[in-house]
């Protein structure tokens, strides 16, 4: 148990294109660091805690020249490497050794395996690129002209009917990394219990106000040190967007609303180390939460 | 392609493209593998062989598209980020599209106008704008597939200065022309045309082309003069938007021997805006593009760094910083950040 005592734990998503690269990498990374004759930065510790044998198998592939076998689609295979640091400091590594297929199928088909769902909150992506494959732009009227410099006579051949696979490498990897990057969760310091009642509360005060039939968007983003959740609806704007927090302040004062919610909300949320604020937006208004994130590194 | 042939290439495996790649999905020889030769199974085929109803489950997470955007998908971009909108008008053919799909074909070779690209979330859209004009398609012309009538379509280009912290999202607006032709003769059309009431810089194209003919150059000025007319009188414009009055398929101008009267037909139209609306606008302002050029004498996008420069508009992109030890990969795409705009 020793051995787990101040461990970290460091997933990374290692995604690519099919034939990229991903399961050789593994594979040689595997190699290297069970050898041991390389002082690597993180050194192998030991096989518990863990089922080596896919590792095995690829690296033993690796080991003697041969061509990896392509990842089953849908293996969903998780790998984990125990290694420890210059400190000996134990370091758990874990990878998806997930088919290139799922990944093209993100860009395709829109639609995301959930082994990759989990490890889009990792926060470490390692994109492989296959230099053989890449498929660059190249247009029909650069084409024509070489072809014309060369005496290459023009061919009438079928003309190909578009499809997202036709498209350059180089778009199709912006698109995955778009997607992983959206489909990246976000860590964030809060009370769950406070936050959920009010942030229920935003929600259904935006859907009171929100001019009919029309939707109340709900955003979650992050910037540096910072998740940010915006609850905007269409609608009338607000007089005094600082009032609003105030104790006792409502524009429909009843025994229902007494101007205590958002008075609650943002003594809570100051709590919790963030804020709450309304902004008046070009044809609604955007209650805005800031919360903390934890420090890179702090295991929260 | 005959059956035989086809049979030999065909999997019964939906993820396979061996009939592309020639390479099986899962690693197989080809004679090893049980789908390899079958017709592709749906789930329809499925049921329809063991009399049973299917159900199909999936537990894969759906994804945005990335196809163009609605009036609310083009707002919500607006919202979240400072922006341009560009409503792009002319009649049936003058290029709108050709117009969009190069801009972003640019982006895949290194910044425009100072501008890097960072991300978009119509890249399916733009793509298949693009493709007729691309090798991938076997054409030997470019060709541009025309915008079909049913409304506004929007793009979305994510633009870059050097810093991260200067971020602009230029949405462009695509429709028929057929629908801008149909406000001149009903004016009340154009109070429809929600991206020219937004539009920070509405841009009008005139047909080169047309111009070259004789017997439609004429109509080319009518026309468009009516369009903005339609534009003005349907209250469409009363937010003052910049203008760009924009000459268009520049490389078949060049290469009539009514270069000249085509030039002149421009010129005169563009004063003719000036003078009739100047007032109404910010700006006029002319351009002369060529935007997906059938022969290599003029480079493929000529014009449109300016014209997206008019676009931005005064927006700072560029900051000066502190020089970097990293080299700046040349091709924009490379230099993909954050994309959230």
């Amino acid at each position: 148990m020793s051995e787990t005592v101040g461990l970290q734990h460091r997933p990374i998503m290692i995604c690519g294109l099919p034939g990229s690269g991903k399961t050789t990498f593994l594979a040689a990374l595997w190699a290297l660091v069970t050898a041991r004759d390389e002082l690597t930065t993180l050194r192998f510790v030991s096989l518990r805690n863990g089922d080596a044998t896919h590792l095995n198998a690829i690296a033993a592939r690796w080991l003697s020249a041969r061509v990896q076998e392509r990842t089953p689609i849908g293996s969903d295979r998780l790998v984990s490497m125990n290694l420890e640091d210059a400190s000996r400091r134990p370091v758990r590594l874990t990878f998806p050794d997930v088919s290139g297929e799922a990944y093209r199928r993100m860009w395709e088909d829109r639609d995301c395996d959930p082994a990759v769902a989990e490890f889009t909150a990792s926060g470490s992506v390692l994109l492989f690129i296959h230099t053989d494959t890449i498929q660059a732009p190249n247009w029909v009227v650069d084409f024509a002209e070489i072809s014309r410099q060369i005496g290459l006579p023009q061919e009438s051949t079928q003309e190909v009917q578009w499809h997202p696979g036709l498209a350059p490498t180089q778009v199709q990897l912006v698109g995955l990394l778009q997607l992983l990057h959206s489909q990246r969760g976000v860590m964030a310091i809060y009370d769950e219990i406070m936050l959920g009642h009010h942030l229920e509360h935003v929600i259904k005060n935006a859907l009171s106000y929100a001019t009919p039939e029309t939707n109340v968007e709900i955003r979650l983003r992050e910037s540096p040190g910072q998740a940010i959740v915006e609850v905007f609806n269409f609608g009338p704007l607000i007089a005094d967007t600082r009032e609003i927090f105030a104790l006792g302040v409502s524009d429909r004062p009843s025994p229902e609303h007494m101007g205590l919610g958002l008075y609650a909300a943002r003594i809570h949320i100051l709590e919790m180390g963030g804020n709450i604020h309304a902004e008046n937006r070009e044809g609604g208004v955007a209650f805005v939460i800031t919360l903390s994130t934890p420090a890179q590194g702090s295991g929260e | 392609m005959n059956d035989a042939v086809a049979q030999t290439s065909q999997c019964a495996n939906p993820d396979c493209r061996i009939a592309e790649t020639g390479k099986c999905v899962e690693g197989y020889p080809k004679e090893d593998c049980a789908h390899f030769g079958h017709a592709p199974r749906t789930p329809e085929d499925a049921g329809a062989q063991s009399n049973q109803p299917v159900t199909v489950q999936s537990t894969a997470i759906r994804l945005p598209g990335a196809d163009h955007l609605n009036v609310q998908g083009a707002e919500r971009i607006l919202r979240a980020a400072d922006g341009r909108v560009v409503a792009i008008i002319g009649p049936a053919d003058a290029g709108k599209t050709t117009l969009i799909a190069s801009l972003y074909d640019m982006f895949q070779r290194g910044p425009v106008s100072d501008c890097g690209f960072s991300g978009s979330a119509t890249l399916h859209a733009f793509e298949r704008a693009c493709h007729d004009a691309r090798t991938t398609s076997n054409r030997n012309e470019p060709f541009t597939e025309r915008t079909g009538v049913g409304g506004v379509a929007f793009y979305h280009l994510g633009l870059a200065g050097t810093s991260p912290r200067h971020r602009l999202a230029l949405i462009l607006a695509d429709r028929a022309g057929e629908e801008y032709r149909s406000a001149a003769d009903d004016v009340t059309v154009s109070a429809t045309f929600m991206e020219i009431q937004r539009a920070d810089a509405v841009t009008i194209l005139v047909d080169g082309g047309r111009l070259l003919d004789r017997g439609a150059r004429h109509n080319v000025r009518s026309e468009t003069e009516m369009i903005i007319q339609a534009l003005v009188d349907g209250d469409t414009v009363l937010h003052r938007p910049r203008v760009a009055v924009v000459l268009t398929k520049l490389d078949a101008v060049n290469r009539s021997e009514h270069h000249a009267r085509a030039i002149a037909d421009f010129n005169a139209i563009v004063e003719s805006v000036r003078r009739l609306h100047g007032s109404t606008f910010k700006a006029v302002e002319a351009f002369t593009i060529a935007a997906s050029p059938k022969s290599t004498e003029l480079p493929r996008g000529y014009g449109l760094a300016q014209l997206m420069a008019f676009w931005v508009g005064s927006h700072e992109t560029r900051v000066v910083e502190a020089s970097s030890s990293i080299d700046t990969p040349a091709r924009a795409f490379a230099r993909f950040g954050d994309h959230q705009p």
